[in-house]
């Protein structure tokens, strides 16, 4: 039978259920565990409902990797050769979420006793949405995901080793932006914590002096790849001569720990008059062939 | 403070992280009068990320109107033999009654985004999932989303109208700076179907697909 353009209109349709709030709240943001190969270590994520309601949750373990600005790639099984997914157990995948306080999420990591350094796998939370109602039509269903990375460390096997690839800091007119290059040369995920400084030279033979600082977020360096660690250092009152110094530190013997510095680019030629960046100098006029 | 006060600096706040736990409070104190106790308060803050959508959007093209056979329209239907491309805005937006803010614009869900930490580093990635069966002639890839301009400081989304990939993509990153107490922010987004060509057949019934919206810490 033909059917006309006016029958379809009124049966295509793509119309969701009522309205149904889906919201979400996971910590911590990523799970370390450590065991010995051949062991198992676990640990919980605490998930909750983003406002007074009960959600229904199905927990996801995914392969995963980052790129150098730190943003998860979800990758197809076995792409990642360093994916601890099947170690990985969960002690429940579909559960509610009470409409106050949380439900907890034990995450076990059996390792293998071959392995040596770091591993990861992705546990994905999401709120699943209401069970469709027969006849009723759902255009687009909202799935709010929270992503939190599983690193396993093989505890005894960690190499721990990171090179600086690059450092840049340019000024903005407001701010120094700095950028730290490194790459995890070894075989064990690495914390970064540190900061950016800038400094002006100091004295005759005095140390240089920190004028303005910013500590970014800790970051996760994962083995083999590069990361890059931006900061902002606010900087009101730009003179010429400044450097900037990046300083960060993966563990706490002295080795365990690199820097880099930089002259700050973009800084005005002039230092400021009285507070205040001196003007730019005027162009100069072009000739006229007028003058006397 | 010079650069190797700094990496003793840093050295010792890494130490200070375990060692903290150990802290401990209170004790009796006997002696002359006047006697002081001290109590150790102790404050953990743990990372949290959150997500929140609070929007359900419908495309009913039974309540869209025919246009006039010689022009093309967004949301008319059935489109004009003319048309190359046409644009169906939602016509139905529902919100969940009772929720913080400022109710979305029309055609936008109200997504609002949590960092514990307001200047901690989050990145925000999007996917649209395929039909749950059959297909209304289109794909889900045909969903577009653009940031709004209202509700969405931070600027989290696409600039212009682009359409959702069937793998999570970055749709926004950046720090969650907010002038609200707690450090949620909104991010909506607007959404459309964007059909590009001619020729489409609609195929009568109700489908439904599903949008992922992925929040992590970067």
């Amino acid at each position: 039978m033909k059917r006309s353009l006016f029958g379809a209109a009124l049966l295509l349709l793509l119309a969701p259920l009522a309205a149904s709030a889906r919201g979400i709240l996971a910590s911590p943001v990523q799970l370390g565990l450590a065991a010995p190969p051949g062991g198992a270590a676990s640990d919980v994520v605490k998930v909750s409902s983003s406002k007074e309601e009960s959600n229904r949750i199905r927990a996801l373990l995914l392969d995963f990797t980052k790129d150098e600005m730190g943003r998860i790639q979800v990758l197809q099984d076995g792409e990642n050769p360093r994916s601890c997914k099947g170690w990985l157990t969960l002690d429940r995948v579909d559960f509610l979420t009470p409409e106050q306080g949380s439900v907890e999420v034990r995450v076990t990591a059996h390792v293998p006793p071959e392995a040596r350094g770091s591993y990861w796998a992705l546990l994905a939370l999401e709120v699943l949405p209401p069970p469709r109602s027969e006849g009723s039509g759902t255009g687009v269903v909202f799935i709010p995901r929270v992503a939190i990375p599983v690193i396993v460390t093989a505890s005894g096997t960690e190499e721990r080793s990171l090179q600086v690839e690059g450092f840049r800091a340019a000024y903005n007119g407001a701010e120094v932006v700095a950028e730290l290059s490194v790459r995890n040369t070894g075989n064990a995920a690495l914390l970064l914590q540190g900061a950016f400084t800038v400094e002006k030279p100091g004295a005759e033979g005095a140390l240089p002096e920190e004028v303005a600082s910013d500590e970014p977020d800790p970051q996760t360096a994962y083995p083999g790849a590069r990361l890059r660690i931006r900061g902002k250092v606010n900087l009101p009152l730009p003179v010429p001569g400044l450097t900037a110094h990046a300083y960060f530190r993966f563990g706490p013997e002295p080795s365990q720990a690199v820097e880099a510095s930089s002259e700050v680019e973009g800084l005005p030629s002039a230092p400021p008059e009285g507070g205040r960046l001196a003007p730019p100098a005027p162009a100069p006029a072009p000739p006229s062939g007028r003058e006397k | 403070m010079n650069r190797t006060l700094k990496l003793l600096a840093l050295s010792t706040l890494v130490l200070a992280l375990p060692t903290g736990l150990l802290a401990a409070g209170g004790g009796l104190h006997v002696g002359a009068s006047p006697q002081q106790s001290t109590t150790t308060l102790t404050v953990t803050i743990p990372g949290v990320v959150g997500i929140d959508i609070e929007t359900d959007l419908t495309w009913d093209f039974s309540s869209y109107p025919a246009p006039s056979p010689t022009t093309c329209a967004d949301d008319a239907f059935p489109p004009s033999p003319a048309c190359t491309s046409i644009n169906y805005y939602p016509n139905q937006e529902t919100t969940t009654a009772g929720t913080p803010g400022a109710a979305p614009s029309d055609n936008a869900i109200y997504m609002s985004l949590f960092c514990n930490k307001n200047t901690g580093t989050i990145d925000v990635q999007a996917m649209v999932g395929a039909w749950n069966s059959g297909t209304p002639g289109f794909n889900t890839t045909d969903f577009q989303i653009q940031r709004d301009s209202a509700n969405n400081a931070q600027n989290v989304g696409p600039a212009t109208w682009t359409n959702l990939a069937s793998a999570l993509t970055t749709i926004g990153a950046g720090n969650l700076n907010t002038l609200g107490k707690f450090p949620w922010t909104r991010a909506d987004q607007l959404f459309r179907i964007y059909l590009p060509s001619a020729g489409i057949t609609f195929n009568e019934g109700t489908y439904t697909t599903t949008a992922t919206f992925q929040i992590s810490k970067a």
